[in-house]
């Protein structure tokens, strides 16, 4: 495996997480935001495992694997929520989930 | 044999039986409502009785003292029986009892009959607190208890509106009073340290506070006695305070309460013996208001307002012969002119029954031929007032115009001869139009002669179903009666000496027989005033006769000398100006402008906001990662 250096690791991680920002802030469909905000999870993974290995410590791949616990969590409930959505609605798309507004 | 134990038990039976009987007032029949609260009032006399016996019966006499709380502090508050404190209490549970027993006739058919009684058995026991302490604190709380009394039975028909108007007036006044008395008491804690009147009077006696300092206080202490003795120029309760049931008109507002201030600087007296332009006030206010009760007396229609001011006069005497170190004559005075005043009111009670409940002595006449014994009794008393010998006022009054003859106050002097005089025109006035003459014919206008005739025969008529007076209500009045005849030279002299001089250690009391010349000089003017008086008010007198015409209009003495009118004008619209003004302006302009605003406000910052939830997921999303981009930022290009 080559040994790429740490910017390399940044600079994708950077624009991974701008991509997701972007999908999460111009798709309408629930799904493709969840997962943009998966991938966006993701890029900050990539950032903890690769200071982790600079670092040479644990610590990174540790705080890596919490995410991936938190994000499990979080698609659970966004996944729930997105199926209420599509059972309530023909079109599953946030901008008419207004209901609450007053 | 210590009965110090009696001291407490004379205030707090009274005030237990107010308690009980209040709480009874509707469950008990209206008998045993008044062997209770009669009953308590006559174990408060009966101890009161004892005491005496036992402090003049000593060959020295020894205050017999008792505390009252136990707190440990010097805020403790105590009892004291000395010459001085015995003496008031012997008159207030005494004619208390005699007014009580009189009220149980009175006001029997009054349907709140359990109510009155518990309030005049609160009086009881407020009164005696307020002579029977041994310091400023004790006294101002028994002080501030007869006002509550005072206007509780002032206002006791309180659905009469002029009743409610009255008790008001009344508190007002005495609040004013207290407000000065108040302040009065706490230079005293302040400069002395103490409430007790021994720690006090000895610390003045050695000479510890300047001179300034005691008139000061002197003044202060003052009004708080002017008002509640209904002196000028806080007196304006007192006629209105004639709404009350007649015995309250009787006890506290002719006997007792009123006399209060009397009491205060008979009390003080240490302090005005030193504080001597304090004193000279107090004659001051005195001697005009003899004067200035004297000739108001003589103007008004309503028998107890004739009264109201008679007493106002009567204790502007005492209040002249306090003002003028004799404190003896001071207290001689009040202690006659409860008895024939509180004989005048209990009749007058009788009288008004005559008239079912029509107060105005333009409605009376010819009395005398109906009720021959309210009539005898009350010309023994108002004999005893206008102060001719051998009568009980004669020996008061004239020890106090002997004290303003002495001093060489002659300007006082004169006043309170000339006062004098009055005191006999409108006491001969009153019974004229009350006792004397053909019985009032109603005015019947328009009429046939046949039906002016039925209602000429009319008051023959009611006379002759008459119901009699109770025994109960001529027991009373009796005792007054003969009270107020011999009471004068009975204690004259000796007796009032040996009583009192052990309250004033510090004066040189001796006996001074009476001195012609003044007592000639005050009867020779009362006569004068009397027979001016039986001239313009005989049964064919003139002025009867144009006072009597529904055509009369009543002048500057009618009308109080208009001083409720300029307080009217001086306080009461001005203070009703400023309410109007905050209540119609400033509250719904100003204090509802600042609430109805911040509502306004927070109405139109809320829809301002609320654009910003509009409901898009994305629109938040953006928000959130705008917010991040900043902190980011910031933390990129600043820290």
């Amino acid at each position: 495996m080559p040994a790429f250096s740490l910017n390399a690791y940044v600079a994708l991680s950077a624009v991974l997480f701008a991509l997701g920002g972007i999908g999460v802030l111009v798709r309408r469909s629930p799904l493709a935001m969840l997962m943009s905000i998966e991938l966006m999870l993701n890029s900050a993974n990539l950032l903890f495992v690769a200071f982790g290995r600079a670092h040479g410590g644990y610590e990174g791949q540790i705080m890596a694997f919490l995410v991936i616990t938190v994000a499990a969590a979080e698609v659970a409930i966004g996944l729930a929520l997105t199926v209420l959505l599509f059972r309530r609605r023909e079109h599953a798309d946030v901008d008419e989930v207004t209901d609450l507004k007053l | 044999m210590n009965l110090a134990w009696m001291l407490p038990a004379i205030v707090v039976v009274p005030l237990l039986s107010a308690a009980v009987v209040g709480y009874f007032r509707n469950t008990w029949s209206k008998t045993t409502v008044s062997w209770v609260a009669c009953g308590s009032v006559a174990a408060s006399f009966a101890m009161t009785v004892a005491l005496a016996v036992q402090y003049w019966g000593a060959a020295e006499p020894e205050p017999i003292r008792s505390a009252l709380t136990s707190w440990g502090s010097l805020l403790d508050l105590g009892l004291v029986a000395d010459g001085l404190s015995l003496w008031w209490a012997l008159v207030v549970t005494g004619a208390g009892l005699l007014i009580h027993i009189y009220s149980t006739a009175y006001m029997r058919e009054d349907e709140s009959y359990g109510r009155f009684m518990a309030k005049m058995n609160f009086f009881i026991f407020a009164m005696s607190m307020l002579v029977l302490s041994d310091n400023f604190a004790g006294m101002a709380i028994g002080w501030g208890c007869v006002g509550l009394a005072s206007y509780m039975l002032i206002g006791f028909y309180f659905t009469k509106p002029s009743a409610q108007n009255a008790a008001i007036k009344a508190f007002v006044m005495n609040v004013i009073g207290e407000a000065g008395l108040f302040a009065g008491i706490a230079f005293i804690y302040a400069n002395f340290g103490s409430f007790k009147f021994d720690d006090v009077f000895g610390a003045i006696a050695q000479g510890q506070v300047s001179v300034a300092t005691l008139n000061l206080i002197g003044i202060l202490l003052l009004i708080g006695a002017v008002a509640k003795s209904a002196q000028l120029p806080l007196h304006t309760w007192l006629p209105y305070a004639m709404e009350g049931p007649t015995p309250v008109s009787a006890l506290i507002h002719a006997a007792t309460m009123v006399t209060a201030g009397v009491y205060l600087v008979s009390r003080a007296h240490p302090l005005y013996e030193v504080a001597t332009g304090a004193a000279l006030t107090v004659a001051w206010i005195g001697g005009l208001g003899a004067l200035f009760g004297a000739l108001v007396a003589a103007g008004q229609f309503d028998i107890k307002r004739v009264l109201a001011f008679s007493t106002l006069s009567q204790i502007g005497y005492m209040f002249l012969g306090n003002g003028l170190g004799a404190y003896v004559a001071a207290d001689f005075h009040f202690f006659t002119h409860a008895f024939f005043k509180a004989g005048l009111f209990l009749t007058a009670g009788i009288v008004v029954h005559h008239y079912h409940g029509d107060q105005d002595i333009r409605h009376m006449g010819g009395l005398w031929y109906r009720d021959r014994f309210a009539a005898i009794c009350f010309g023994l008393a108002a004999l005893a007032l206008i102060g001719l010998p051998p009568f009980s006022g004669f020996f008061s009054k004239d020890e106090i115009l002997l004290a303003a003859f002495q001093h060489g106050q002659w300007a006082l002097f004169a006043i309170a001869v000339l006062a004098a005089g009055m005191t006999a025109f409108y006491n001969v006035r009153l019974y004229s139009l009350v006792f004397l003459g053909d019985a009032y014919v109603p005015q019947v206008k328009a009429v046939g002669k046949k039906k002016a005739r039925a209602a000429q025969l009319e008051p023959q008529a009611h006379a002759e179903h008459e119901h009699a007076t109770p025994a109960a209500m001529k027991w009373p009045v009796a005792i007054l009666a003969v009270l107020s005849v011999v009471s004068g030279w009975l204690f004259f002299g000796h007796y009032q000496l040996s009583a009192l001089e052990p309250a004033f250690p510090t004066l040189e009391l001796h006996h001074e027989p009476i001195n012609w010349v003044v007592a000639g000089l005050s009867v020779a003017v009362a006569l004068v005033g009397g027979l001016i008086s039986w001239y313009l008010y005989r049964p064919d007198g003139v002025r009867r006769a144009l006072e009597l015409d529904p055509q009369y209009k009543p002048g500057i003495l009618y009308n109080m000398f208009y001083v409720d009118t300029l307080y009217d004008y001086a306080f009461v619209r001005p203070a009703r100006a400023v309410a109007e003004f905050v209540g119609d302006l400033f509250d719904p302009k100003a204090v509802d402008g600042i609430v109805n605003g911040l509502g306004v406000l927070a109405r139109e910052l809320g829809g301002r906001l609320r654009r910003w939830q509009n409901g898009l997921v994305r629109s938040y999303a953006l928000t959130v990662f705008c917010g991040v981009v900043l902190v980011v930022a910031y933390y990129v290009f600043y820290v």
